[in-house]
């Protein structure tokens, strides 16, 4: 343990709009701390240059899930495991459900949640594929006010967001859309659990006998965001679900990632991996013309 | 330190577990009181190659060095398929 | 309010008795419980939330103590490896490890006991695939898992058993 806690400290109001006034009065002092899941682990190794913190654990404004008919809102605050035990959630966004219970182990889904994966920002984050593919928006709320914003806008480089130094997520919007798609995730690691992903792939798709109406590919680890493959989603949109368009995806995907060498992976295998897990998903497509 | 971080420390957990058979080839120690040996705490250098040579079984290609990751198999496979007669022996991280 | 960067009076309640103390907020619950409260049972493997040997039960959650600030399990509920046992019984869970071999150095037991009580409490008979995520964040370097997860199996069939 290299950090001394005398060095730090850490207010909890237990409310939002308490922790919302800390925020706007003493600006960029202030650092949120959630369930903890990272930055315990910087400030056990010493690297917590911050000194001053201010809890929003278990506060019922962030930790909630409302269901209405168009859209799920999953306050910042939840945890992983909250969205493991939602119904609704379960039913209808399976990648979602999927990623959390690939993060870390059962111990850190009880604490770890959905806004702190988000505002972490780590390329490898096991959920952020998911909510590109929902195209999820962030309720953003400060002292000012809320604001809601298009997930995909929201970063804008590696560990950098829209977010204002006084704001916070409140909650992650689903449309309610998803529920006749076929679904696909697949997470590539050192092992089958408690790791961080070479890469991460999750996919919606739907068909009109084998001719593609809707496809949605997000990938993790291979760029320094979490990436929709635009171009190749355009490519397959209208198109047979055949051999040439499988192969034609496979070589645009990997044309559209960027991904590295690194203390996990090296860049020649997560390209080539990708292609594969792309070719897996369109496969899983294309089978399930023949099923009922 | 390489790997000086539990999170960069890649050791299996219970959901990498596979299926593990356990047979004792009872063949007596001459040094031992009956030929007794002891069990607990020997040496574990038979279980890498083993997986190694399975391996280079599987695909038709010499491996032997360790640790043999996937991406080192991937190098060795890219290399062969574009080199037939380019040296086998890599994997060297 | 008093002065925020001193110590703070933290109430807590450990294995169903009720603890007062004063500690600062950013002390580790791990160390909380291993200095203020002597329970030692609870381990620093990696002080990461990676190993799972400091894991305790807050407010029925499986957690990794070594990630939680103690000022936010004020008022909390926390059961450690020493609130398993009833006085010297050990619990059915425990006794199963013990008969199926689950421990060895013994540095993970308390954590993989505490992940597999968790587990119990929800999936009473839990498949062998359920029990290997279960345990999945605790990491065990001298066992393989094999006969650790045999002993979380026999104990499910004991417990429905009677």
């Amino acid at each position: 343990m290299r950090a001394d806690p005398v060095d730090y400290e850490l207010l909890a109001p237990g409310n939002l709009p308490d922790v919302l006034s800390l925020l706007a009065h003493e600006p960029e002092t202030w650092l949120p701390i959630a369930g903890g899941t990272d930055l315990m682990v910087l400030y056990a190794s010493g690297r917590l240059s911050q000194k001053k913190l201010v809890s929003l654990w278990n506060l019922p404004e962030l930790r909630f899930i409302d269901v209405a008919d168009d859209e799920i809102r999953i306050g910042a605050g939840c945890t992983y495991t909250d969205i493991r035990n939602h119904p609704t959630i379960v039913h209808e966004f399976s990648l979602l459900t999927t990623a959390a219970r690939w993060t870390g182990s059962i111990a850190n889904q009880n604490r770890g949640t959905l806004g702190g994966n988000i505002v972490n920002a780590s390329p490898a984050a096991d959920s952020l594929p998911a909510l590109l593919i929902y195209e999820a928006d962030l309720i953003l709320v400060s002292a000012r006010g809320e604001r809601r914003v298009l997930y995909t806008t929201f970063h804008t480089g590696y560990k950098s967001s829209v977010l204002a130094p006084d704001e916070l997520i409140r909650a992650i919007c689903l449309p309610r859309h998803f529920a006749n798609h076929i679904s696909y995730s697949r997470k590539v690691g050192a092992r089958n659990a408690q790791a961080i992903s070479k890469v991460c792939l999750a996919a919606l798709g739907k068909l009109d006998r084998d001719t593609v109406t809707d496809v949605r590919i997000a990938i993790g680890s291979v760029a320094p965001v979490p990436l929709r493959l635009r171009s190749t989603e355009d490519a397959l949109k209208g198109k047979a679900i055949d051999s040439h368009a499988i192969a034609t995806a496979r070589s645009n995907a990997i044309a559209e990632i960027q991904p590295i060498d690194d203390i996990r992976s090296t860049a020649a295998y997560r390209a080539a991996v990708a292609g594969n897990l792309v070719v897996e998903f369109l496969n899983a497509l294309r089978e399930s013309i023949t099923r009922p | 330190m390489q790997n000086g971080q539990m999170t960069n420390y890649i050791m299996p957990t219970s959901a990498d577990l596979p299926p593990i058979r356990v047979y004792f080839e009872e063949l007596g120690n001459v040094h031992g009181a009956f030929g007794a040996k002891g069990i607990g705490e020997l040496p574990m250098d038979g279980p890498a190659p083993a997986i190694v040579n399975a391996i280079a079984d599987a695909l038709g290609t010499p491996f032997d060095s360790i640790p043999l990751l996937p991406e080192d198999i991937f190098q060795t496979m890219e290399s062969c398929s574009q080199s037939p007669e380019a040296p086998l022996t890599q994997g060297v991280r | 309010m008093s002065d925020p960067r001193g110590p703070r009076e933290i109430s807590l309640t450990v294995n169903g008795q009720g603890k007062t103390l004063r500690a600062y907020p950013m002390e580790r619950l791990l160390d909380v419980l291993r200095q203020h409260l002597k329970l030692t049972g609870s381990k620093e493997g990696c002080g990461e939330g990676e190993c799972g040997a400091c894991a305790v039960i807050v407010d029925g959650a499986l957690v990794n103590s070594c990630l939680v600030p103690v000022l936010q399990v004020q008022n909390s509920t926390i059961v450690t490896i020493e609130g398993m046992a009833q006085s010297s019984r050990l619990s059915p869970l425990q006794k199963s490890f013990l008969d199926c071999g689950g421990a060895q150095c013994g540095i993970c037991t308390p954590g993989m006991i505490l992940a597999a009580h968790h587990l119990l409490s929800r999936v009473p008979r839990p498949s062998p695939e359920e029990i290997r995520e279960a345990l999945a964040g605790n990491l065990c370097r001298c066992t393989g898992y094999a006969q650790i997860c045999e002993g979380v199996a026999n104990a499910a069939n004991r417990e429905v058993l009677g």
